[in-house]
């Protein structure tokens, strides 16, 4: 019997549920499938079958990296240099979508799936009025003027207005540049600022008035969600990719987080 | 001259020397391989056509996947099929070279609309690894590094390792 103590233990541990209430802007935990199924799953992130996999488990909401072409098409994909996953190589913002079409991804086991257009991606997501839509705008276009900027904001709202429902769609963005030129082309678009430490994003947040921030998991504590809380931000977290990490997340209070272990989280939650 | 004449007597005598010990060997082998040439993982039976302690060759099917289910949920398994051959030196400790065609179906997204539809193709494969097999029967174990040429173009660098029992 001690000898299977530890064993039943561990298996408890396994099942645990949290059942604790949440306590947060809106009372509820929100699972957002990083990439879709995040990583280290058997569809690349940033796919419709990593997406639609995650929508039909129950996620909320999904989060997609997304990249401008030259020509103005956001890409879903997540790394600044396109070889680095990809059959294709050079920055997105420097190409077409012509160049980059057809493009697969590279790990040997993803090689069926290609390096899609956002609108191909969400355009055939049954549903989606009612999803959680988390756009990670990565803007590696070093370009400041105001040509690009205006493209960018014009661009990003054109797409909004034609594929996603406003009320659930927030938009991550770290350039503030880019934030204040879509502020002030429409007041409506929540954004959330993502941060590299705590006080650098709530300070931005607070001064630019955005919705909430975006922190990488171990960059804060629950003391400061209920500070974000207190000043009516909402808290998003990445980097959720072990078991602790979405336990303590949970624990935390974040509204949403953008969790690679989907299945895990929902058990957790008793989903 | 015996040196000259030696060759010609080995080629001649030769299938009959790398046939002669079969009869008495396993020629059945099944192995599990994870990763390799069958997706995640394949299961493979191999059938000897010839060996004794220098050299052997077999030829070998097996079935494999990604995903069992679709990413609507539903039972819709990727089917990968490898059909290669394989030529070894040596024993129990052998080298293996090996080719093949791998016939893929895989379900894919849905063009334009939701949905899933199957995509089939077909790819070259090779290895180039070590085996460990006896002569007798008992447990193989194969490790090597096995590209893909996909779809007759683009080399995929694989890698695998194998267990299995030969009979």
């Amino acid at each position: 019997m001690k000898k299977l103590l530890p064993v039943l233990i561990v298996l408890l541990n396994c099942c645990q549920k949290y059942e604790t209430d949440i306590s947060n802007i809106h009372d509820a935990t929100k699972v957002i499938g990083h990439g879709g199924m995040g990583i280290a799953h058997t569809y690349p992130m940033n796919t419709y079958p990593s997406v639609r996999r995650a929508l039909t488990l129950g996620a909320d909401g999904v989060e997609l990296d997304v990249q401008m072409t030259r020509d103005g098409v956001f890409v879903a994909y997540h790394d600044y240099e396109l070889s680095d996953r990809s059959t294709a190589s050079g920055q997105i913002f420097a190409q077409n979508w012509d160049d980059i079409k057809g493009a697969t991804y590279l790990n040997p086991i993803y090689t069926a799936y290609p390096v899609m257009r956002l609108d191909s991606l969400i355009s055939r997501l049954p549903g989606r009025e009612d999803v959680i839509f988390f756009l990670d705008c990565k803007n590696f276009n070093p370009d400041t003027t105001d040509y690009f900027l205006d493209k960018f904001a014009v661009a990003l709202l054109n797409f909004l207005d034609t594929y996603l429902p406003a009320e659930n769609t927030y938009i991550e963005l770290k350039r503030t540049d880019l934030i204040l030129r879509l502020q002030s082309k429409r007041d409506d678009v929540m954004i959330f600022y993502y941060g590299e430490n705590f006080n650098d994003a709530i300070k931005t947040a607070i001064e630019y008035e955005l919705a909430g921030i975006t922190l990488a998991i171990h960059l804060i504590s629950e003391d400061q969600v209920k500070q974000a809380h207190s000043e009516g931000l909402m808290v998003s977290v990445v980097n959720v990719h072990t078991r602790s990490r979405n336990r303590k997340a949970v624990r935390m209070n974040v509204d949403f987080i953008q969790t690679d272990m989907l299945r895990f989280l929902m058990s957790f939650l008793g989903r | 001259m015996a040196k000259s004449i030696f060759p010609l007597v080995f080629l001649f005598l030769f299938p009959a020397y790398i046939f002669a010990g079969i009869r008495n060997k396993p020629r059945n082998i099944i192995y599990v391989e994870v990763m390799g040439k069958g997706g995640y993982g394949s299961l493979n039976y191999e059938r000897l056509i010839f060996g004794n302690k220098l050299l052997g060759a077999g030829l070998g099917a097996g079935i494999g996947t990604y995903n069992i289910f679709d990413y609507e949920g539903n039972f819709n398994p990727d089917l990968i099929i490898p059909l290669s051959g394989s030529v070894y030196f040596f024993s129990p400790h052998r080298i293996e070279v090996g080719a093949g065609n791998t016939f893929s179906s895989i379900v894919h997204t849905g063009h334009p609309g939701p949905g899933t539809e199957r995509v089939n193709s077909m790819s070259a494969g090779l290895f180039f690894g070590y085996r460990y097999q006896r002569q007798i029967n008992g447990i193989i174990i194969r490790a090597g590094y096995s590209p893909v040429i996909e779809f007759y173009s683009r080399i995929v660098h694989r890698a695998g390792v194998s267990f299995g029992y030969a009979f």
